[in-house]
């Protein structure tokens, strides 16, 4: 599988980060080396398996019941955020 | 000396030692240390606040945890205290919450010495891309401690902590064991809470600890294994009681992997065989098994993938807006991008982007649900061992400690193609415990043995590990 580079650029601005060409360059080169180890892959038939998304399925994978729960104060939580008003935290509009 | 749960114990209640005057020498050692970097934060002024309270009360002699001193790795949530991950991301940021294995442990009267320096976000096996500076093995400066956990592995090899919380998503904590000489323990997937754990990857992140020696781990781990309605994952009908009787030698049936044993290096092998005719003579049977070749090699591909892909998601929110370090700019949007670039670290930034490739919709069926197909593939394997057999012993490293010298900054994945050195990912793939041991020394260095039993039967692995542990009768420094 190859991977495009111009999809990696994409993908960096789509997740707000900002990579020069050089950074992006040497990322494609190593995943493009993870990728291409990939092709032992063929000797595995995938057809009907399904991915693995909780390693305990069999056993414990069932929804418990809601419960209400005490949540943290927030004071508390507000402490950490750089720029609040009384009850929320407040951003800049995007320009 | 090395201070284990029942050298404190032996101090405090028969040569009337107060506890604080034990936290206090071992804090004036550890100045000695601080070359290592293993301390992001260290709590010095609550501990001996806590000292003084239990300076006046009796140990508790049923409770493995009372007055002993640990360290917690620094992407456990402490209320109060600054935890940071070792990104810049969160250099500025203070819980108001307490992890609940810190709850645990608060609960149990141990007492908190510090938070540890890890691989940012816990992303990397070497202990080299922490903000805040490399983690130097205490054995030998020159080389790595090993990561991501390194600062609580690093503490514990001076001898001067009794154990310390780390987190195993691909051997972090297993790994560094075996390059410091000492025990590090990740128990089955879920029986640990990880709630008030900074994510890197939930579907394989897994907390465990390190120790001195087996009993220790046994100890501890009887406290720790909890359920916690507030983790999704935590298992709700799991029971561990520790006594000394779990040790009692068992004829366990014994694998070791051939396409990984034959891979080792002749002095690892020397060694393995050696061990296990001992073995042979205790009792155990001991049986070759052959394993899917191509399955060992795909372990590090298909590990990347999916953690990488659900690293992008459980960091999300790291943004610096609801909390962490915050960069301004013009407009929210321009602040976030600002901050994350300059906030992350290089191979955070690297693994963020693969995730994201990997998830996206054109690639999520070729890369990321291929590769969860292939982990149950591992899985299924893994299980058909446990049919037979109790146990499977792997070599925790091919060799020695590396060099830090010897780290390339272009890398950003280790792709080394040794199935050796991947082979401990094994256990993060299907849950299963898995313990490190140390198991002989290689040019004043040591070399751990791996232990690993099916899932839930933690029981099983004490007992195998603290019976492989006397046979092998690894001396420090030999």
């Amino acid at each position: 599988m190859k991977i495009l580079k111009s999809d990696l650029k994409f993908m960096a601005k789509s997740i707000l980060l900002d990579i020069d060409d050089n950074e992006l360059d040497k990322i494609y080169h190593n995943f493009q080396l993870i990728v291409d180890k990939l092709r032992y892959i063929k000797y595995f038939n995938l057809e009907n398996v399904s991915p693995l998304d909780y390693l305990f399925e069999d056993k414990y994978s069932k929804l418990r019941e809601d419960e209400l729960i005490e949540n943290l104060d927030k004071k508390d939580v507000l402490k950490n955020a750089k720029s609040k008003s009384t009850d929320f935290i407040t951003i800049k509009k995007e320009k | 000396m090395i201070y284990t749960i029942d050298k404190i114990r032996d101090l405090i209640i028969n040569k009337k030692i107060k506890v604080s005057t034990i936290i206090k020498n071992i804090y004036k050692e550890l100045e000695k240390w601080d070359y290592l970097n293993s301390f992001v934060t260290k709590t010095k002024k609550e501990a001996l606040k806590l000292c003084k309270e239990l300076d006046l009360k009796e140990i508790d002699e049923n409770n493995f945890l009372d007055h002993i001193p640990y360290v917690a790795k620094d992407n456990f949530s402490t209320k109060n205290i600054l935890t940071t991950s070792s990104s810049k991301i969160l250099s500025d940021y203070i819980p108001p919450f307490n992890a609940t294995v810190i709850n645990l442990l608060n609960t149990n009267n141990a007492i908190l010495l510090g938070k540890t320096t890890l691989d940012e976000l816990g992303m990397g096996g070497t202990g080299l891309t922490a903000y805040n500076g490399i983690v130097r093995n205490p054995l030998n400066k020159d080389l790595i401690a090993g990561g991501s956990s390194s600062g609580s592995a690093a503490l514990v090899a001076t001898g001067l902590i009794p154990f310390a919380l780390g987190t195993d998503t691909g051997d972090s904590i297993r790994k560094p064991a075996s390059y410091c000489g000492i025990v590090g323990l990740k128990p089955t997937y879920g029986l640990i809470s990880r709630k008030g754990l900074i994510p890197y990857s939930p579907s394989f992140d897994t907390v465990g600890f390190f120790t001195n020696n087996v009993k220790d781990s046994a100890r501890i781990f009887q406290h720790l294994a909890k359920y916690d309605s507030d983790d999704l994952t935590s298992i709700s009908d799991y029971k561990f009681s520790y006594s000394d009787n779990i040790f009692k030698q068992k004829q366990y049936k014994i694998i070791y992997i051939s396409e990984i044993y034959d891979n080792c290096k002749d002095f690892i092998k020397l060694e393995f065989d050696k061990l296990f005719e001992k073995l042979k003579n205790k009792g155990y049977i001991i049986k070759k098994v052959s394993f899917s070749k191509s399955l060992l090699r795909l372990l590090p591909v298909v590990y990347y993938i999916i953690t990488c892909s659900e690293a992008i998601n459980s960091q999300s929110n790291l943004t610096g807006i609801p909390f962490g370090f915050k960069l301004e700019a013009d407009d929210w949007k321009k602040s976030v991008i600002k901050t994350r670039t300059k906030c992350l670290g290089e191979i955070v930034r690297a693994r963020y982007l693969i995730g994201s490739y990997c998830e996206s919709k054109n690639n999520q069926e070729k890369l990321f649900l291929k590769a969860k197909k292939i982990r149950r593939f591992i899985c299924n394997e893994i299980a058909e061992i446990y049919k037979n057999f109790d146990a499977i012993i792997l070599p925790a490293a091919n060799g020695i400690a590396p060099k830090i010298s010897s780290y390339d900054s272009n890398q950003i994945f280790i792709h080394s193609e040794e199935i050796v050195e991947n082979s401990l990912l094994l256990a993060n793939f299907n849950g299963m415990p898995s313990i490190t041991i140390p198991f002989f020394n290689k040019d004043n260095m040591p070399i751990g043995i791996n232990i690993n039993t099916n899932v839930f039967e933690e029981k099983k692995l004490f007992n195998l590990a603290n019976n492989i542990e006397k046979i092998i009768n690894y001396k420090k420094g030999e």
